[in-house]
């Protein structure tokens, strides 16, 4: 697709890229090995593999490099990346990481926040990784989506997953059982989402071009 | 052959308990449920549903998984027909006829031809598997280490052959995954290797996870940079049986493609993709008008649909009989087994009679409901076609992040999913395709064992070691099909068929 364009730049050729990379990787693995024994062919000790295919890499790796740099401009292929889906779906993912059971991050310490943080925050967050994104709509499908994968996993499947804030958790009195509050956590969020979706689409209906505005 | 019936009595007797029956049925539907998103092929679909199988007994579990991988491999037919986007590799040539039909008026026709064309085929499979299981687990438990050594060569190379694709880009990936496969607590002394020095790499790497990143994430982070138009789907109009005329026609691309799948199907690489575009070319060649053929000829939906079902089942061969998964879907399947504690391979089924012929035979129930669920259902897939995809990936991101975190609720799991997504994106970029790596990283520690084993009975002698002729025929081999794939006429021949996953 980029044949029309001038020479692609040589560092950003793919074959070039992919090369270095490669080759940066067989030399990473090869110093990590290098501690490790070799042993005799009668009985190879565990730096024997990583070695062979450490040096495997290394020379399949400069291979690329030498192809990329010796091919003609017009077969090259310009290494395009995107950043908007990468960035919001990773930090989305991230986020559902960090906030489901709690983690520390070096000084940072984030609280238990549960399924219903999390769900509705990762749904949302990837939701922006294209340009077609509508914020209202992803607020809906957040919440309802939580919802249905609280019953789905939590209440059909029985996995233990966390679902409230740790803080929400330890104020329920016991005698509401282990099964209730999730499902009640459950049936909150869709109801959100059902009356959000209303709502919504009730303003859409009365001034259908204010909304379209306000999405974009 | 009488004690081919007492195994598939036993079988029977397994898959169609009622639990089982559910785990089927569920499998086949949620199977389809992603699988007809297009875009997604049946490695990214299986990918991102394996942690829902985690939770049931072994038996269960294969059972609900191969009918993931039906449902994946047929909801691809149905996105092909109806929306001209093949949702995988091994319908893109059903996209020819079968859409053409659609557009024609006959869409019914063609998802019914496609649905019992597979059906036959894959009952047809499953008896090549059940037929071939007992005698190939006998030779190979005959093998000695260095026979499985090489074996293994051969299949990999056979897999990077016939990968599409760069052939030096293939094997670059598949070295990367073999040395994934040695990361971790060395096997013999329990010492770090590899490790960096980080904890979670002495854990080793997990096939879920790096299959979830590397297939589920990163497809979709491909998709995003497609423009998402609003997929035109062709509306299923007239009957969804075919009639006399139109199974008198497709009969023997039917019978054609199934015995052409079943053989192409147990090679290593893209069996399954291969047999479908194997099976158009031959019915268009034989066809006595092959000017019909794309625009709308019954035959060449019947034929390639009824060939990669066919090779479906097959593929399951070298790793049920073997222990060697031979494509990334594949590899992805023994990773399911080895952690519901079923070693595929041949003492399977001496160990585990009941799992094995259990899933051998849930594979035609998997089938049989497939054709039962998909046609009267075919209104829901249509609808989620018309989902836009804006809605679609956010969900699907989530599914992946409830379904990894819930297998060993630790976040750090989580994260490594998105870590693998990210290099994933860069890698199909760069044009690395991660199929091989999968394979690497499953087989990977068993090539290093065989090859230590085969050493030291050789007494670390090469030329003893080569001296067995299974050995150095097998890796003779290899080295002809490498030697073959490098001279320029076969390079050049190799970049017609696309590169796939699976």
């Amino acid at each position: 697709m980029n044949r029309k364009e001038q020479a692609v730049e040589f560092l950003m050729r793919i074959d070039i890229v992919a090369g270095i990379l490669l080759s940066a990787l067989a030399v990473l693995i090869w110093y990590e090995a290098v501690p490790l024994p070799v042993g005799e062919l009668s009985y190879f000790g565990s730096g024997f593999m990583p070695r062979v295919c450490a040096a495997a890499l290394l020379i399949g790796g400069l291979s690329l490099l030498f192809r990329g740099v010796t091919q003609p401009s017009s077969e090259a292929e310009k290494l395009v990346l995107a950043v908007r889906g990468p960035f919001f779906v990773g930090f989305a993912i991230l986020i559902f990481a960090l906030t489901i059971k709690g983690y520390a991050v070096g000084p940072l310490t984030i609280p238990q926040l549960g399924l219903v943080v999390a769900g509705p925050l990762s749904i949302f967050i990837s939701g922006f990784g294209t340009v077609e994104a509508r914020p209202g709509e992803l607020i809906v499908l957040a919440l309802g989506l939580t919802g249905l994968g609280i019953l789905v996993f939590v209440d059909l499947l029985n996995v233990a997953l966390p679902v409230l804030p740790s803080f929400i958790e330890r104020g329920i009195p016991q005698s509401w059982g282990i099964d209730w509050p999730p499902r009640i956590a459950a049936i909150i969020l869709l109801s959100a989402a059902g009356g959000l979706a209303w709502a919504f689409r009730a303003a859409d209906n009365s001034h259908s071009e204010d909304m379209k505005e306000a999405d974009q | 052959m009488e004690q081919l019936f007492d195994h598939l009595a036993l079988g029977f007797s397994i898959s169609f308990s009622f639990q089982n029956l559910l785990l089927c049925l569920l499998g086949c539907l949620v199977g389809t449920l992603i699988g007809v998103l297009p875009g997604i092929g049946p490695l990214a679909t299986i990918a991102i549903l394996l942690p829902l199988t985690y939770s049931v007994d072994p038996v269960g579990a294969l059972i609900m998984l191969a009918g993931i991988y039906y449902g994946a491999q047929y909801g691809g037919s149905t996105a092909a027909i109806l929306v001209n986007m093949p949702g995988e590799a091994s319908s893109v040539v059903t996209t020819l006829d079968g859409h053409a039909m659609a557009k024609d008026g006959r869409a019914g026709k063609a998802l019914g031809i496609a649905a019992i064309g597979s059906f036959i085929a894959g009952t047809f499979g499953v008896l090549v598997v059940a037929a071939l299981a007992t005698p190939l687990a006998a030779i190979a438990l005959s093998f000695t280490a260095a026979h499985f050594f090489a074996l293994m060569v051969l299949g990999l190379t056979l897999a990077v052959v016939l990968a599409g694709g760069s052939l030096l880009k293939a094997g670059c990936m598949l070295v990367i995954g073999v040395t994934m496969a040695l990361v971790g607590a060395d096997p013999l002394t329990a010492e770090p290797r590899l490790t960096f020095g980080l904890q979670t790499l002495y854990d080793r790497f997990d096939l879920g996870i790096v299959a979830m990143g590397l297939f589920g994430i990163a497809e979709i982070l491909r998709n995003l940079e497609l423009q998402h138009k609003r997929p035109a789907i062709t509306p299923v109009v007239g009957k969804l049986l075919p009639d006399r005329k139109d199974f008198r026609q497709s009969a023997g691309a039917i019978g054609r493609g199934s015995v052409l799948g079943a053989i192409l199907g147990i090679l290593p690489g893209n069996g399954v993709i291969l047999s479908s575009f194997a099976s158009y070319a031959l019915e268009k060649r034989i066809a006595k008008d092959p000017s019909r053929f794309g625009k709308g000829a019954i035959e060449g939906v019947a034929g390639p649909e009824a060939a990669n079902n066919a090779g479906a089942q097959t593929a399951f061969v070298p790793l049920l009989t073997m222990g060697l998964p031979a494509t990334a879907t594949m590899a992805l399947m023994a990773g399911a087994m080895t952690l519901h504690g079923v070693l595929p391979g041949p003492q399977m089924m001496d160990q585990h009679p009941d799992t094995f012929w259990g899933v051998v035979t849930s594979m035609w129930l998997g089938n049989a409901m497939l054709v039962i669920i998909n046609l009267p259902l075919i209104g829901i897939w249509v609808r989620l076609l018309r989902v836009p995809y804006r809605l679609l990936f956010p969900a699907i991101v989530f599914v992946c992040c409830v379904g990894i975190f819930s297998v060993g609720l630790q976040p750090a799991h989580v994260i490594q999913v998105a870590i693998f997504g990210l290099a994933g994106y860069l890698l199909s970029k760069l044009r690395l395709e991660a199929a091989p790596l999968l394979l690497g990283l499953v087989l990977g520690s068993l090539l290093e064992n065989n090859l230590r084993r085969g050493l030291v009975l050789a007494r670390g002698d090469v030329i003893a070691f080569l001296s067995d002729p299974l050995t150095l025929s097998l890796l003779a081999l290899s080295i002809v099909i490498i030697v073959t794939a490098i001279l320029p006429a076969v390079a050049q021949r190799r970049v017609e068929i696309p590169a796939v996953d699976d």
